[in-house]
């Protein structure tokens, strides 16, 4: 796969969040507003450079019965590292994340693409990959987040963009978005829509016919 | 050398779990200094704001923080006496480390402890903003259990030493969505101009439990009842209750009221 | 009502791992789509869940926090940066036993639950358990409550999960929304749903 395919394909068409099923309880947990959301994304992109690659470099080297607990220790140094220079530098925003900067080691995404990527490519693919995943969540994120923030304050970064009731507008914000299931919703119309538009991603799980057991009236 | 041997893997293992510590360890022994020069700006802001000495939520730059604080005295407070003491520096002491030790450590009548916490530290710093001499606010560390977490923050009083100018969260880890009201500004507004004590002199300050109507004279000391966050609405007024009766700062407010802020 | 049965029913209803915090998404979307096998993952997840979590609680109490090696002649030292690696460590170790364990004495078990019980060692829902047991500074007994009352959260969403999935086979879906989607709109009804119950005080 040619070096600019790496990068983008996770964006829409193999997305790690609304294709490959991961990475998903911080996408939703952090998305109240934008802010959290992009340096949530920031570090997940450079915990999955510095994994790839890292686990890449090794790959030769790596023990098959150990492989899966050595990439979870890189990981975590990555992680632990991240989360320090947060405290160090955004204290407020590291406050918001608190838990789910930890998390980012279980991020099934990160785990994901080590084992199934940089086990088997080079470095500079293998950080082209990493890249590109952090992108394709960062994408989700920001625009669940943008949504959010917007339709549940009328803000973006803190700054006010529709003026809410409180303070003599017209938008009576919608506290929906406010609570973490807005987050599952917003994801399901972006599934949809790259579904929509990306046939070969749908799923059918729709029977077509009852099967004869069950009788009318059950 | 096969890379599947008991001798490579064990190798391997060591090296990259030494390599990792090793990375870890250097980046959190270069970022602490930083993490704890951004800790006590952060602490100096937040007293700057609840003395309203600062706009809540204005981003003030480390040198403004530092230039504004020098207004505030920090006093450290015997709690027992309501004496300023100089036992430790004001601005070093770590009151919940005291509180955890085992050695300084006070303990809390059970009858008092309505914010349910485990020990006491025996002295608590205190932030005296004054005006041309005058005792214009004070501003008193305040913390309790909520519903999951310690609520952490800042209670200003005016300088009637009755009246509330400001109360502030700044740390908890309440349920999001529903107990994390303590930290929004809306929220930390309503306490301006509340009385803390009421007229036989108890402390009165706190959440109403249930929705009180419009001329009720409880509104006085008492803020909207929270529905569905009961817990953390009760920490919230057991601290209060707490800090501002006699295990708490109780004694400081008396003596002040009494004998002025001299010493 | 004790203060541990308080815990343990907070944790299943009010603070469920799944549906108020969204842990363990990942598993819990791609693993739901039959009730035997969600049954099969929920139990697997109680009993980790009720195991590491007291075991996390020792190592932070008697190693991590600060103070806690005063008894080695280092009262100092803060260890708690070091937190994430070893609650994973522990886990990862308590599932490789769980699953060697099982495919001893219970072999039929170990074939059913497959490859979801390695699957744990990533859930986040399993180490969140314990991150939360420290950010709440809870004691030993409250640990275990706690775990077990989250394993046991995520194991009734789950499972809940799975049985509607099965039922929405025969639902008129549209073709782009079928499968993941129309799981995700699912998961925010639940989660709604119990967000009713959060006024619940236990």
């Amino acid at each position: 796969m040619s070096d600019g395919r790496t990068l983008v394909d996770p964006i829409v068409d193999n997305n790690p969040i609304t294709m490959q099923i991961l990475g998903i309880c911080s996408a939703l947990a952090v998305t109240r507003t934008l802010f959290p959301a992009l340096v949530m994304s920031a570090a997940v992109i450079a915990v999955l450079a510095f994994s790839n690659v890292a686990v890449s470099l090794l790959r030769r080297q790596m023990p098959h019965a150990v492989r899966i607990i050595i990439e979870v220790t890189i990981i975590a140094s990555g992680v632990i590292v991240v989360d320090e220079f947060l405290r160090a530098y955004l204290p407020d925003v590291s406050r918001i994340l608190s838990v789910f900067v930890g998390l980012i080691i279980t991020n099934c995404i990160i785990l994901g693409r080590t084992e199934t990527f940089a086990m088997g490519h080079g470095p500079w693919q293998s950080l082209l990959d990493g890249i590109g995943n952090g992108l394709g969540y960062s994408v989700v994120l920001i625009a669940v987040a943008s949504a959010r923030e917007l339709l549940g304050a009328g803000t973006l970064l803190g700054y006010p963009l529709i003026t809410v009731s409180e303070d003599g507008g017209w938008y009576l914000p919608n506290e929906l978005m406010l609570l973490p299931p807005s987050a599952f919703f917003l994801i399901a119309v972006i599934v949809w829509w790259i579904r929509v538009v990306r046939p070969a991603q749908r799923e059918h799980t729709v029977m077509s016919a009852p099967p004869s057991k069950f009788q009318e009236g059950d | 050398m096969s890379r599947n041997t008991i001798t490579h893997t064990t190798v391997f293992t060591l090296s990259i779990a030494i390599a990792c510590s090793l990375m870890v360890s250097a980046a959190v022994a270069w970022l602490r200094p930083v993490q704890e020069r951004y800790a006590s700006i952060d602490r100096d802001r937040r007293v700057l704001m609840a003395a309203g000495l600062i706009e809540a939520g204005a981003d003030a730059s480390a040198r403004e923080v530092a230039e504004r604080f020098e207004a505030i005295e920090v006093r450290l407070v015997d709690l027992d006496t309501g004496r300023y003491t100089d036992a430790a520096d004001p601005r070093e002491y770590d009151y919940l480390a005291a509180a955890d030790s085992e050695t300084e450590s006070v303990e809390i009548p059970r009858a008092e402890n309505t914010a349910r916490l485990g020990r006491r530290a025996p002295y608590m710093p205190v932030y005296v903003y004054r005006d041309e001499g005058d005792l214009e606010r004070i501003v008193l560390p305040v913390y309790g259990r909520g519903m999951w977490s310690t609520l952490k923050g800042y209670l200003a009083l005016e300088s009637d030493l009755e009246t509330v100018a400001a109360l502030s969260f700044y740390e908890h880890g309440e349920t999001p969505g529903i107990g994390d009201f303590v930290e929004q500004k809306d929220w930390q507004a309503r306490w301006r101009g509340k009385q803390a004590y009421d007229e036989q002199g108890r402390p009165a300050l706190g959440i109403a439990r249930e929705p009180l109507p419009a001329d009720d004279p409880a509104r006085r000391y008492k803020t909207d009842a929270m529905s569905g966050a009961t817990k953390t609405a009760r920490g919230v007024t057991g601290l209060l209750q707490y800090w501002l009766g006699d295990d708490g700062y109780g004694p400081l407010i008396e003596r002040l009221r009494e004998e002025g802020d001299a010493s | 009502m004790g203060e541990l049965t308080g815990i343990f029913l907070s944790a299943v209803f009010v603070d469920n791992l799944a549906l108020a915090f969204l842990l363990g998404m990942c598993t819990f979307l791609a693993v739901s789509k039959r009730v035997s096998t969600a049954v099969g993952l929920g139990i697997a997840v109680v009993v980790v869940q009720t195991i590491t979590v007291p075991i996390n609680h020792l190592i932070f109490d008697n190693v991590l926090r600060p103070g806690a090696l005063a008894w080695l002649g280092l009262p100092d030292t803060d260890l708690t940066h070091l937190r994430l690696i070893s609650f994973i460590g522990v886990i990862a170790a308590l599932i490789q036993i769980l699953e060697m364990t099982l495919d001893r004495f219970m072999p039929a078990l170990h074939q059913a639950l497959g490859i979801f019980l390695p699957l744990l060692t990533v859930n986040c829902a399993v180490l969140g358990a314990s991150l939360f047991m420290v950010e709440r500074e809870y004691g030993l007994a409250q640990s275990t409550a706690y775990g077990a009352g989250a394993g046991v959260g995520w194991a009734v969403a789950i499972i809940l999960f799975a049985a509607i999935r099965e039922r929405l086979h025969y639902s008129d879906i549209p073709e782009g929304l079928q499968g993941l989607g129309l799981a995700f709109v699912v998961t925010g009804l639940l989660s709604l749903g119990f967000a009713g119950l959060s006024g619940l005080a236990f």
